[in-house]
């Protein structure tokens, strides 16, 4: 699983595919809270620069690749973010956007609440949201809903070049 | 003039030196510098150990006197003279104590206007540079600076470290306050490498304690990183010059820093507090450092202190002081009067911790435990503040409330310094945060946040600009950092000019400004033209920051007045971002 987990991070990191933070984590979608916190936890021992001080040759990877675990932990283990993620809502570019999230929390909390038991829960919601998303065209709503559709646009211009330019 | 018999070395190339590489295979030492108390600790290959000095202290004063022409640091405390420093000595004004809460600051700051009441000399202007600072030398006041004591202090603690250790000694992982700007800590910087010490890390002081606390949950449970088992805890370090709060998620060997809150309050505060209180027309008797202002000082410092000692074990205390003169202090000092004549500084205090909870998403009931320490952590008021804030009854039990910070920082330095111990006693791992927002000015006079506070460390992160005129050419990038919404309410650490952007209506042009921490805390800023692009677009500036020498107001102000309209930038809207 680590090393699938490596190889999709690699790959993942290019791409727009909507499981890229599952795959970096190396946890299925389904994941429970305590599992993606461990799969956090279990790589940022392994990949953290700290742990690369009798190395300094491999800590500028190991810095790169922690700050791409770091941005999924910090998606998935929000409850409102990582709703917005696995709806295909959610851009990076948009993280400090912290009112959407928490509106998408209390969403969550009165979905709860109604005790909604049905199995397509996600699909729903996800219906949902493309409805908000088609009433609010002019607002940030809705240039973060375009975002997904466009994977060139989820993809960081790098200005400069890495440090590093070879991958392992 | 009698010459100095300590050479201290200038180097001036410390800051230009990459933290991340190790220059040497050893390990690094633990120094805590509190503004009262100092401790060294090391990682001996099985555990941390303080050590201690041959007065048998673990536990030192951190000060210099500068007595008779000879130096010492309270490291040994004269103790090769045969004649301990008293108290009074220190208080002589022939000491200079307090480093750590005037180093990197200027003489509007509002601490260094506190010190003015201190024994040794502190004089200001008012205008936003450099206090000036001496000790009395053969009826002399003689200048000094806060690094310089630092330096002369750590020289002394590396002695004791060498001679415990039997060999040199180069890396140190200090702690410092959650509220030190990054412009105090490259003054730590310069004092470390004017002793011969090479800064691995600047580790805040509560985050210290979050590993030491991360080792011991660790050795408790028993698990291996396979355990999802999380514990939270609010760590409150209150010591003589500042006080600081961390909230920290722990599992498996890892300390997670989810939020760091601090501020400059500490038992100096309170102990002035109640000296002014006890004796408040004290400016008025006294005029100007005279001798007699000093030996009164003394006294009446003395006996406060004892008196807030006493009051930690007693309901009341009484505070009889004669001063000289017909002088004389008579009080009876309760609970009550202490908690209302420091009610700003507990104020202070509440307020840091409910940021920190805030900051970290969470409600007391989210945390496992609390864990007080620091001088001041004893302090009942304090205990019951914090306590209840987190609605806990009892505090954690198994850290030492003074020797907590340096083992962490001792831990901390075996760990950074690639130390692998196969009992899995290391296996450890700080997950740092930001203390503070790191920007540039834009709109004006706006503060531009591009690394919010509490965002983790390694960080990278960058924001596009645009201009703000049409056929402008060039932009200033003015970084600050701080909390502040307008850019001069915050510390300024360096500029830089963009050159060579492409004339074009004003907005047409994307800036992108980049800030990149790495695991040892350094702070670059990238900036350039991403838009459009060709080969007429100049390269991409990089500066590692901070770059001032001199943190005054005045170069913020001259920069703002200078440039601030000219070669402004505007923070380009989310939306129109790629």
């Amino acid at each position: 699983m680590d090393g699938g987990g490596s190889g999709n991070a690699s790959g993942g990191s290019g791409g727009a595919s909507t499981c890229c933070y599952y795959a970096l984590l190396g946890i299925r979608k389904n994941a429970s809270a305590t599992d993606i916190r461990a799969a956090y936890r279990r790589l940022a021992m392994k990949w953290h620069p700290d742990r690369w001080a009798s190395d300094p040759g491999a800590a500028g990877e190991a810095n790169q690749r922690f700050q791409r675990i770091q941005e999924a932990y910090s998606v998935l283990s929000d409850k409102g973010k990582k709703a917005m993620y696995d709806a295909g809502l959610f851009d990076p570019l948009d993280d400090d956007d912290q009112d959407f999230s928490d509106f998408m929390q209390e969403m969550l909390v009165m979905m709860d609440s109604v005790k909604n038991e049905k199995p397509d829960t996600l699909e729903d919601l996800q219906k949902m949201l493309e409805d908000i998303v088609k009433g609010d065209g002019g607002g940030g709503s809705g240039a973060g809903g375009r975002a997904p559709t466009d994977g060139a646009r989820r993809t960081r211009v790098a200005p400069y070049p890495q440090p590093q330019r070879a991958r392992r | 003039m009698a010459e100095q018999f300590y050479t201290v070395a200038s180097d001036s190339e410390t800051t230009g030196e990459d933290k991340s590489q190790a220059s040497f295979p050893d390990v690094a030492v633990g120094i805590d510098i509190g503004t009262s108390k100092c401790s060294v600790a090391i990682w001996n290959g099985h555990q941390v150990e303080l050590l201690k000095n041959t007065r048998n202290q673990k536990g030192m004063r951190s000060y210099v006197m500068f007595k008779d022409d000879t130096l010492s640091a309270g490291v040994t405390g004269g103790a090769a003279k045969e004649n301990a420093h008293e108290e009074r000595d220190i208080l002589s004004g022939s000491a200079i104590f307090n480093m750590k809460r005037l180093i990197g600051r200027m003489d509007t700051d509002e601490v260094v206007q506190a010190s003015k009441t201190l024994p040794f000399l502190v004089q200001t202007l008012g205008i936003g540079v450099r206090p000036f600072i001496a000790a009395l030398v053969n009826n002399m006041w003689r200048s000094t600076t806060p690094e310089e004591v630092l330096a002369i202090f750590l020289l002394e603690l590396k002695a004791l470290v060498e001679m415990h250790l039997k060999h040199p000694v180069r890396n140190a992982v200090l702690t410092i306050p959650v509220a030190f700007s990054r412009f105090q800590q490259t003054r730590i910087e310069r004092a470390c490498a004017m002793a011969g010490l090479h800064v691995l890390r600047l580790m805040p002081e509560p985050t210290a304690v979050a590993l030491l606390y991360a080792q011991q949950q660790q050795q408790l449970v028993h698990d291996n990183m396979g355990s999802g088992i999380e514990k939270i805890a609010l760590i409150f370090n209150m010591g003589a010059g500042y006080c600081d709060v961390a909230v920290a998620a722990t599992a498996g060997g890892v300390s997670q820093i989810r939020a760091l809150s601090g501020c400059t309050a500490g038992g100096e505060d309170i102990l002035q507090n109640i000296m002014r209180h006890v004796l408040p027309n004290f400016d008025g008797i006294y005029a100007g450092q005279t001798m007699d202002r000093i030996k009164s000082m003394s006294l009446l410092r003395i006996a406060t202190q004892d008196a807030i000692h006493r009051l930690v074990s007693q309901e009341s205390v009484e505070i009889n002081i004669d001063l000289g003169n017909g002088h004389m202090v008579s009080k009876v000092l309760d609970h009550s009067e202490f908690e209302q004549v420091n009610r700003a500084i507990f104020d202070k205090c509440e307020k840091i911790i409910n940021q920190c909870l805030a900051d970290a998403k969470l409600v007391p009931e989210d945390i496992n435990d609390v864990i007080l320490v620091g001088g001041c952590s004893k302090i009942p008021r304090i205990r019951s503040l914090v306590l209840g804030l987190c609605k806990k009854e009892v505090s954690y039990k198994n850290i030492d409330a003074l020797e907590a910070a340096v083992s962490g920082a001792a831990l901390e330095g075996a760990i950074a310094s690639g130390v692998n111990d196969p009992s899995g006693s290391l296996d450890l791992l700080t997950i740092q945060a930001t203390p503070m927002n790191l920007g540039i000015r834009a709109d004006g006079d706006s503060f531009a946040a591009i690394i919010p506070r509490n965002t983790t460390v390694p960080a990278r992160r960058d924001m596009l600009f645009t201009t703000t005129h049409d056929k402008q050419t060039e932009a200033l990038i003015a970084v600050y950092e701080g909390e502040g919404e307008r850019a001069e309410d915050n510390h300024l650490l360096g500029y830089f000019k963009i050159t060579g952007i492409p004339a074009a209506p004003k907005g047409a042009v994307d800036i992108s400004v980049c800030m990149d921490i790495d695991a040892a805390n350094v702070l670059r800023v990238f900036a350039g033209v991403v838009k459009p692009q060709g080969p007429a677009i100049p390269p991409f500036i990089e500066v590692r920051m901070p770059t001032l020498d001199d943190g005054h107001g005045w170069c913020g102000q001259a920069l703002a007045k200078m440039y601030g309209r000219i070669l402004d930038l505007a923070v380009l809207p989310k939306k129109l971002q790629p």
